[in-house]
């Protein structure tokens, strides 16, 4: 009996053993296949009909280049930790869908994860605008290819505007004046949506973007200025004023994406703050016709906020880089890119030739504003949220929840701002 | 709880058991250190360790956390909505389920149709509870607005999950609805095993209904009582799944309660040794409640009247 | 006899059958309470889409079968079902067959350092999860058991043991030390005893395990959001909780999936409901 009981706790002793000196590391890995076939990794979308496009997208690339795509699409909120995980561990997917903040590529980038493009960029001649290049550099290499370009604004229903005698909102003062005269027909002004959090990251962009421009709200971005400031408290205090007067939906941090989107379709609300990628949605379901503008400053009609979407990479210890690289290529052609807008009608972050392409109206205006922003033209701000670390982010959005709820002041929110930054 | 710990069988017969014994409690040993014990001390290490699931060299910071969490002042909201929780969710089941096992215990017909039907929202998943009951919650359409409105409460009608004063309460009722049946149930049984002579000699006496309960009834079924209570109360700190899925934690907090402080601390914000420690502090306070309970249903069982 | 008789007389006219009625009338109200929220998914599962996006919340106005078409295909809930299946069945039978092996042991089988060890499984009833739900994921990360299938069984299995042994030494232990002693003297080893004579007897303790245990794997939520992060093997659970988080308008498939999510249990349970009421009460007062 003692024997078989020693015998038993070497045993566990062994597995212990083995256990504790692994706890915090990597997992065994690494494979080896075909030269031909490439692993990438994408977070799930939305739309299930976006992943049937995706797949297209593939079979046709194989079509072009004989070489297969595997595609692994991951739970969107999961992409993070997954990514990692497997990058550390030398078993990561060779190309994959990330975004292109300093939380997120940023943090890779710092962690020798990312292939560098550099040189690549060069090679291909990839005619990615300047400012998305900028996005996707990180220590002094470009590391990503920006897959699209994002605005944010607002969707207006404009049929109801022109019942209303309403024209097109230029400064806040008309935006507070048109909230007034839609609240006497009993729509709700703004479909404004705070449970989820992160519409609470785009409020504060577009109203500070607008307000100080967009030079003013890279110095916050880049820390050059402070968070905890009058400017940024003015804008809090802007989405505060609209809420204490009714133009917002009914306790907003109670109402989901979902819900808003649905009360803007369903034209019980007149205003949809959101942004490009809604746009295709909302073509889709609503009746009446939509306008899309900036989010107007005090003084005249305000500016887009923009930013990246998401972007696509290479993982650095890859053995597949040429495939790789074929395959980041093949979305950099005129043709993706016209495919892209037409069938994703999402906006490429390269010069597109837009004549000859199928986009409603609504589309091809935002379109061309993209462009403006793209090739200089046109003066653009910021989508904070993809700039930011994660504390900087969650501290944003329980911040601008907080002001919907009466739980906190604008002054209190800017200054945890700062000291989350 | 008493273990025999001394066979009265001959030594040949205690060694044949003593291997057997051996043998069979393999797995399940096996399994605890693996899947328990180990990750249970490593969560002593990942505490003192500024962990950020990268690294796989973490640097010591011995105390840091703990010294964190004890002035984090999000810790100590996350705490008194967990006593809040605690408080509310335990007392209200334990007397809903006592009254409604009552009303069952003294209705003959049907009442296997009752029991099922009670106790059908324990069984019923986390997620799916949390999500319909959004939807009831749902300030544009939800049924409970719509259902206030019907009825001319409109002003009432708010939006449940999004105020910072309500949503905790929203939440709780949810729980509370799903977790009431189990009282139900175990309190219906253990009524079943009173002794109904003694209610009704004491009724004959002269007792009014609330003393049967109080002298009579009620002491018969103490170490039930004890049980559900124990384990609402443990569940009161480790609770997550439905907050986790009605409101993450929002507002701004609002209904944050440790586990789900814990969860974003390491899974969202990739402090790993942060949120370990948080788990901790859960621990150290479930286990002596527990611990102290069970020890009390023990005595009271074991001087109680049973059937 | 004629107590009851006179029993059956007076209560036609008796205040007592008033009070029945009221008793009755609360319970059948608290009974619609306590059902509304499966009504209203059924109905919402049963709606047309179209009437979903309009009257998402009304009761039973219309009827098709789409919704559940859309989540059983498009939303891929057919999947989550069967890998509710996959994770649920091995873990339930690992957990029982563990459990009784070990509370036998406990129970019956003395040897030296067993109530040390008991300890420490018990220690497992007390501990909640989260404490060591952390490090357990970096754990299995080394051992490359992260977001497999057997890791993922294996931690569920985890998470039951410690009752299930509680539970089941609690059985054997009632079960009187002469039966045990008999079977010695008609020759039987210690093996044959456990599982000729013992074991039989503690039947319904088995069944009870069993259906709590499936119960609670079947609805687990945490451990497989987080011990399959890239949704291989997502189960009914984890399908649900990532079908509410994408941006889409679908509340009717999102019905129909849940409805999917608890009817097997609801089933189960309405057939087995004897057995796990029965359980709890065991539990409960042998605890």
């Amino acid at each position: 009996m003692n024997n078989l009981l020693r015998l038993t706790a070497v045993g566990v002793a062994g597995v212990l053993a083995v256990t504790i000196a692994g706890c915090t590391g990597g997992a065994p890995g690494g494979d080896s296949d075909d030269p031909n076939t490439i692993r990438f990794m994408i977070g799930q979308p939305e739309d299930p009909a976006d992943l049937e496009l995706t797949e297209q997208d593939m079979l046709k690339f194989e079509e072009e280049t004989g070489i297969k795509v595997e595609l692994d699409v991951i739970p969107s909120e999961n992409v993070r930790t997954v990514l990692q995980t497997q990058l550390r561990s030398g078993e990561g997917p060779d190309v994959f869908g990330y975004d292109t903040g300093p939380g997120f590529a940023g943090a890779l980038s710092d962690a020798g994860l990312l292939y560098p493009l550099t040189d690549a960029y060069a090679e291909f001649d990839w005619p990615v605008y300047e400012f998305a290049q900028e996005r996707v550099t990180f220590n002094g290499d470009i590391v990503g290819i920006p897959n699209d370009i994002e605005t944010l604004g607002l969707f207006y229903n404009m049929t109801l505007f022109d019942a209303l005698g309403l024209d097109r909102p230029e400064s806040t003062s008309d935006l507070l004046n048109a909230c007034e005269v839609i609240k006497e027909t009993g729509v709700i002004p703004f479909a404004i949506s705070d449970q989820e959090g992160w519409q609470g990251g785009h409020l504060l962009s577009i109203v500070l973007s607008s307000e100080i421009g967009s030079q003013a709200t890279k110095a916050l971005i880049d820390g050059e200025a402070s968070w905890d400031s009058p400017e940024v408290v003015n804008a809090l205090q802007t989405l505060k004023n609209f809420n204490d007067n009714g133009c917002f939906t009914p306790s907003p941090a109670a109402v989901t994406y979902d819900n808003a989107n649905a009360l803007f379709y369903s034209g019980e609300a007149a205003i949809n703050p959101t942004g490009s990628w809604l746009l295709q949605d909302t073509e889709r379901n609503v009746d009446f016709e939509v306008g899309y503008i900036p989010f107007p400053a005090s003084d005249g009609p305000g500016i887009f906020s923009g930013g990246l979407g998401a972007g696509l990479f290479i993982s650095a210890t890859t053995k597949k880089a040429e495939a790789a690289l074929a395959f980041l290529d093949y979305t950099m052609t005129q043709e993706h890119g016209a495919w892209v807008i037409e069938n994703a009608q999402s906006i490429p972050a390269f010069p597109i030739d837009t004549t000859g392409i199928e986009a409603t109206p609504l589309f091809t205006q935002v379109l061309a504003d993209a462009a403006k922003i793209a090739d200089g033209s046109g003066d653009f701000g910021f989508n904070i949220d993809v700039l930011m670390s994660d504390t900087f982010n969650e501290a944003m959005w329980n911040g601008v929840q907080a002001i919907l709820t009466g739980q906190a002041t604008p002054e209190e929110v800017a200054a945890s701002l700062q000291e989350n930054y | 709880m008493s273990i025999a710990s001394r066979s009265l069988a001959p030594t040949v017969t205690r060694r044949a058991q003593a291997r057997l014994g051996i043998v069979l409690i393999i797995p399940v040993m096996i399994m605890v250190v693996v899947f328990f014990l180990i990750p249970l001390v490593n969560a002593l290490y990942f505490s003192v360790v500024d962990f950020n699931g990268v690294n796989p060299n973490p640097p010591f910071i011995g105390l840091a956390n703990f010294e964190r969490m004890f002035t984090d002042p999000k810790m100590w909201a996350a705490l008194s909505n967990n006593l809040i929780w605690i408080f509310v969710g335990t007392i209200s089941p334990m007397v809903i389920g006592l009254l409604v096992a009552m009303l069952l215990w003294s209705v003959q017909r049907a009442s296997v149709v009752y029991r099922v039907v009670f106790f059908l929202p324990y069984i019923l998943p986390g997620v799916a509870i949390g999500i319909v009951w959004g939807w009831i919650y749902d300030p544009v359409n939800g049924l409970l607005n719509e259902i206030l409105r019907a009825v001319g409460l409109g002003a009432v009608a708010r939006g449940w999950l999004g105020e910072p004063d309500v949503a905790l309460y929203a939440v709780l009722v949810t729980a509370i609805w799903a977790g009431t049946g189990f009282a139900i149930v175990i309190f219906l049984s253990a009524l079943r095993n009173v002794d109904v002579e003694l209610v009704d000699a004491s009724r004959i006496d002269g007792a009014n209904s609330a003393q049967r309960l109080w002298y009579v009834i009620l002491p018969q079924i103490t170490p039930v009582f004890i049980m559900v209570l124990t384990l609402t109360l443990v569940g009161g700190f480790s609770v997550f799944d439905i907050i986790f899925i009605m409101t993450g934690g929002g507002p701004a907090g609002a209904t944050e309660v440790l586990g789900t402080y814990a969860y974003s601390n390491a899974f969202q914000l990739n402090n790993i040794g942060y949120g370990t420690t948080l788990a901790l502090l859960i621990t150290v306070l479930s286990v002596p409640i527990a611990i102290a309970l069970n020890r009390l249903q023990r005595r009271l069982s074991l001087q109680g009247t049973s059937a | 006899m004629t107590h009851s008789t006179l029993r059956a007389q007076k209560a036609l006219v008796n205040p007592k059958t008033l009070t029945q009625s009221i008793r009755h009338v609360l319970l059948i109200f608290m009974a619609i309470f306590t059902l509304i929220p499966v009504m209203l998914v059924i109905s919402t599962t049963l709606k047309t889409p179209e009437d979903v996006r309009v009257n998402p919340f009304g009761l039973f106005t219309s009827f098709s079968s789409q919704n559940l078409i859309d989540a059983w295909t498009v939303g891929r809930f057919s999947d989550y079902l069967l890998n509710s299946v996959l994770l649920t069945v091995p873990s339930t039978l690992l957990v029982v067959a563990i459990s009784t092996m070990a509370g036998y042991t406990f129970a019956r089988l003395p040897f030296r350092g067993r109530t040390v060890l008991f300890y420490f499984v018990v220690l497992g009833l007390l501990v909640p999860f989260f404490t060591f739900m952390i490090p357990l994921y970096f754990q299995l990360r080394s051992l490359g058991l992260l977001d497999t299938l057997p890791g993922a069984i294996l931690v569920l299995t985890s998470t039951g043991i410690s009752f299930g042994t509680f539970f089941m030494r609690a059985f054997f232990s009632d079960l009187p030390m002469e039966l045990e002693q008999s079977a010695r003297v008609d020759g039987a080893s210690e093996w044959q005893s456990f599982t000729k004579v013992m074991l039989p007897l503690v039947g319904s303790g088995i069944g009870a395990l069993t259906v709590f245990t499936f119960l609670a794997n079947w609805n687990n939520f945490l451990v497989p959001l987080l011990y399959l992060p890239s949704g291989d093997f997502r189960p009914l659970t984890a399908g649900l909780y990532m079908f509410t988080g994408g941006r889409s308008l679908d509340i009717g498939p999102l019905a129909a999936g849940t409805l999917i999510t608890i009817l097997p249990v609801i089933v189960l349970f309405i057939v087995l409901q004897r057995q796990v009421t029965q359980g709890f009460i065991s539990g409960a007062i042998k605890g």
